[in-house]
């Protein structure tokens, strides 16, 4: 618990060299408190502790953003879903799903990815990686809320969603992929809050003293019942819960159900395929590593994190990335080989129609344009940058979404139905709005959790 | 204070209620009315309950049968004191983790295996080998559209849900229009309701019919996407008219409970705001005697396109029909999609659409009929909505 409790042996109280009251830890002084430790996690401290003007002003945008998402949910909720740019397909000649499914797909894949690559550095002990491990489990927490967001905007009956939990869960699970989506998704947000938690609590114990005094409820809470002699046993229950994660997150669901949902259907050639488990995982976790960089880099720059995250990690970052659209690009030539060359006549029409659109050189193009900038970068080390890696991660990322919401359109834009008119989809500005509304979430979030809690381990940040 | 009177209860002993004892008991509960047997029986075991030879569960179960002939109902009780001695001997019980973690196994497994007992599912079987089915001869079809004017106002639809809808299109080497009316198909392994998250979508078991229960669907879409025919209608804003309060109601089998278990649900006519709808095959025409097997769009038709029943019955229109047209010798038909093995209940006469086939206008248009609206155009082209005002018109 963060409230004093009797010393013991091992956690003797003494005077600091700074007149601050520090603790012996384990048994043994904590040594780097005077050299390395102090300046990263001052760094850190810092941000917490001390707020800028500059945070309450984007505190307030991003409120105000979420007040247009929130109104334009409500607007929804008023008129039912005519205003969205949806319609029916068939003789409709509309397409029933779109921008949302698509984001739902987006940050469902950021969060896998996320997680993906903090279970990496833990199971492999990846040292250049390791400062951003955190940052990525809470990148997945935050993304899976969004995710979620997208389904219930796009809901009909929201009031009604229950049903599928408390009445019906134990026969539909057998037959309805949607069902096996809902169940996984919230064994999987447990999971990584859990993982996050268990991590978090030694971290906040070792700096309690020197976190802000005005939080300690807070503190309080996530430490209760923590006893410093659980941290080796947490740490061998954090390994395993990375290995199941690191088999849960690809093979189960971004590799399984979240494809699922679309390739076990009969009616669209557009969604079928049996790569689709790999094509959405490579997706994924492109999409994890550019969040991951664009946010590690918006830290680096607002709070004068140069030491936090060196340059090491992004160019470890840059590496993932540059391999991880590689990926995507073979596993693109797959699908486009196979589609174009005597297929099926639905799969033919769907994969010639896709080459034509301008949305899917949108979609892919800037994943191949990172692709090649981060090769070069790598193989002519004076050419990198932060900076430039930052903005390949950005690309990347808003180059998933439109990949994505093209793959729901297109797919329902031409049924295996050859009769009826091809479809025609453009959002409107409330599906527009949610997307922004879920990117303003993901802001809030992170504004405000960097203020709460050391959104770098202590572990990492006293690395010499 | 070793007297033998002071020893609780085994003073009384089974001697006491001897043979004169009886003669009397019997007596009196013959002119009670009850079985003096049964009385007797129960007096002299009740003894050896208060003198600690009977234990309370033999005594209770017993006399459970006889009690419950005699009386209707057992009311007798445990001991209050004993129940909760039982009930605190097992509470207060340490259970270890590992039998904590197998009772929740257990739990779960249960929960998810339920439906899977054998005994659940075999008296579900019990319905009869029912299913409506439709044949429709498409060498009949002139594409008057008078089908679907008389869906759009029996089942008060928006001038877009299309629950059927007749494509008109020439095929390779033809000139003349070919008419391919398409309603839902009702099939027998239908996808769109095994992707159902909440099970609203369902087969009605008695007829075959694939309905949706409005006052479950969530909404969700999932099955528009799941369906190959593209048959699915969702309510994406306010419907503009009441449907006549008839149509609203259709039967239910309560899952799991064998036939005559039905409820009535919401399953006919329009959907409310935000629940998916389609063609129903008027439900609320069927299950009645006097209205069995009658389509607003068979009615509706003047060529006879369209023969409906129950597939199952060699005696049922649709299959007279084909039996008679196969007296005539020339003979093709086919059912929509069948490589997809979803088991469409639509038998359709006349010559399958092959992949050429190209869409063209009818003799009627759905724009002359004002069948067309929100963002749709049926042949052409969607109009975008982008520009166009997002606010309903109504």
């Amino acid at each position: 618990m963060y409230k004093e409790r009797k010393p013991f042996e091992g956690h003797q109280p003494f005077e600091g060299s700074q007149g601050r009251l520090t603790h012996r830890w384990r048994g043994t002084l904590l040594e780097v408190e005077r050299t390395r430790f102090q300046t990263k996690t001052e760094n850190v401290l810092r941000v917490m502790t001390k707020t800028s003007g500059r945070f309450y002003l984007l505190l307030l945008f991003a409120l105000a953003v979420l007040a247009w998402f929130l109104y334009a949910w409500s607007f929804k909720l008023t008129y039912g879903e005519i205003v969205l740019g949806l319609g029916d397909w068939g003789p409709g000649g509309g397409v029933t799903w779109g921008l949302f499914i698509g984001m739902f797909i987006w940050w469902v894949g950021i969060a896998h990815g996320g997680i993906l690559v903090s279970a990496a550095v833990r199971l492999f002990n990846m040292k250049s990686l390791a400062p951003v491990a955190r940052i990525a489990e809470l990148t997945a927490l935050v993304a899976l809320v969004c995710a979620v967001t997208g389904i219930l905007m796009q809901l009909g009956r929201l009031d009604r969603v229950f049903i599928s939990i408390t009445s019906v869960l134990p026969r539909a699970i057998q037959h309805s992929p949607l069902v096996w989506d809902v169940t996984i998704i919230t064994t999987y947000f447990t999971l990584t809050g859990t993982y996050i938690l268990l991590t978090l609590r030694h971290d906040i114990y070792v700096l309690r003293q020197r976190l802000p005094r005005l939080l300690s409820p807070l503190y309080r809470l996530l430490t209760i019942g923590y006893e410093p002699e659980e941290d080796e046993k947490v740490e061998r229950m954090v390994w395993w819960m990375a290995l199941g994660l690191i088999i849960l997150a690809p093979l189960l669901l971004h590799g399984g159900v979240i494809p699922w949902l679309f390739a076990l259907l009969p009616a669209m050639p557009g969604f079928f395929g049996p790569v689709m488990g790999p094509v959405f995982l490579s997706l994924a976790i492109v999409s994890a590593f550019g969040v991951v960089t664009v946010i590690a880099y918006i830290f680096r720059r607002v709070h004068k994190w140069q030491d936090v995250f060196p340059d090491s990690t992004f160019a470890a970052l840059a590496r993932a990335m540059m391999f991880s659209a590689l990926l995507v690009l073979w596993l693109q030539l797959q699908l486009n080989v196979t589609g174009v060359y005597a297929p099926p006549i639905g799969v033919g029409r769907v994969t010639v129609a896709k080459l034509e659109s301008v949305g899917y050189w949108l979609g892919i193009g800037p994943i191949a344009a990172s692709f090649i900038y981060l090769a070069l970068q790598s193989l002519f080390p004076r050419l990198f940058s932060v900076g430039r890696t930052a903005v390949a991660g950005l690309l990347v990322v808003l180059a998933v979404l439109v990949e994505k919401t093209l793959f729901i359109a297109e797919g329902l834009m031409l049924p295996g139905f050859l009769l009826y008119e091809e479809g025609h989809y453009f959002p409107s500005w409330v599906e527009i709005s949610g997307v922004l509304g879920t990117v303003f979430i993901v802001v809030l979030y992170f504004t405000v959790i960097v203020k709460l809690i050391p959104v770098i381990e202590v572990r990492v940040l006293e690395e010499k | 204070m070793t007297n033998s009177e002071d020893k609780p209860t085994q003073g009384i002993t089974p001697d006491l209620l001897g043979p004169q004892w009886e003669a009397w008991a019997k007596e009196q509960l013959r002119t009670a009315g009850y079985d003096p047997d049964l009385g007797v029986e129960v007096a002299r075991d009740a003894t050896r309950l208060v003198g600690g030879q009977l234990s309370e569960a033999e005594f209770l179960s017993k006399y459970r049968e006889g009690y419950r002939k005699e009386f209707g109902v057992d009311g007798r009780t445990s001991n209050p004191a004993r129940a909760e001695e039982a009930r605190e001997a097992f509470v207060n019980k340490r259970i270890s983790r590992r039998t904590m973690l197998k009772l929740a196994g257990a739990g779960i497994a249960g929960y998810f295996l339920f439906p899977f007992l054998p005994g659940v599912e075999a008296r579900e079987t019990s319905y009869s080998n029912f299913q409506y089915g439709m044949v429709i001869d498409l060498e009949r079809c002139d594409g008057c559209l008078d089908c679907a004017v008389a869906c759009y106002a029996h089942n008060a639809l928006l001038p877009w849900q299309h629950w059927i809808y007749v494509v008109s299109y020439v095929d390779e080497n033809q000139e003349a229009p070919n008419f391919l009316p398409i309603t839902c198909q009702h099939c027998s392994n239908p996808p769109c309701v095994k992707v159902c998250p909440v099970e609203a979508r369902f087969k009605r078991k008695e007829d075959g019919l694939v309905l949706i229960d409005f006052d479950v669907c969530i909404g969700c879409k999932y099955c528009e996407i799941a369906c190959p025919f593209g048959v699915n209608y969702f309510q994406w804003g306010d419907p503009d008219r009441e449907a006549p309060g008839e149509l609203h109601w259709g039967t239910r089998n309560v899952s799991g409970l064998p036939p005559g278990n039905e409820r009535a649900v919401h399953v006919a006519g329009r959907p409310p705001r935000s629940v998916m709808g389609k063609c129903t095959w008027c439900p609320e025409r069927q299950g009645r005697e006097d209205k069995k097997g009658n389509l607003t769009c068979e009615l509706a038709c003047r060529s006879r396109v369209f023969h409906f029943g129950n597939l199952n019955d060699p005696e049922s229109k649709p299959n007279r029909y084909l039996r008679e047209k196969r007296k005539n010798g020339y003979f093709s038909t086919f059912r929509l999609l069948e490589q997809l093995g979803t088991g469409p209940n639509v038998i359709y006469v006349g010559q399958q659409p092959s992949a050429k086939a190209k869409r063209m206008e009818g003799p009627v248009t759905y724009e002359e009929l004002g069948l067309v609206d929100k963002g749709q155009t049926v042949l052409g082209g969607p109009k975008p909505l982008w520009f166009s005002t997002v606010l309903p018109s109504r």
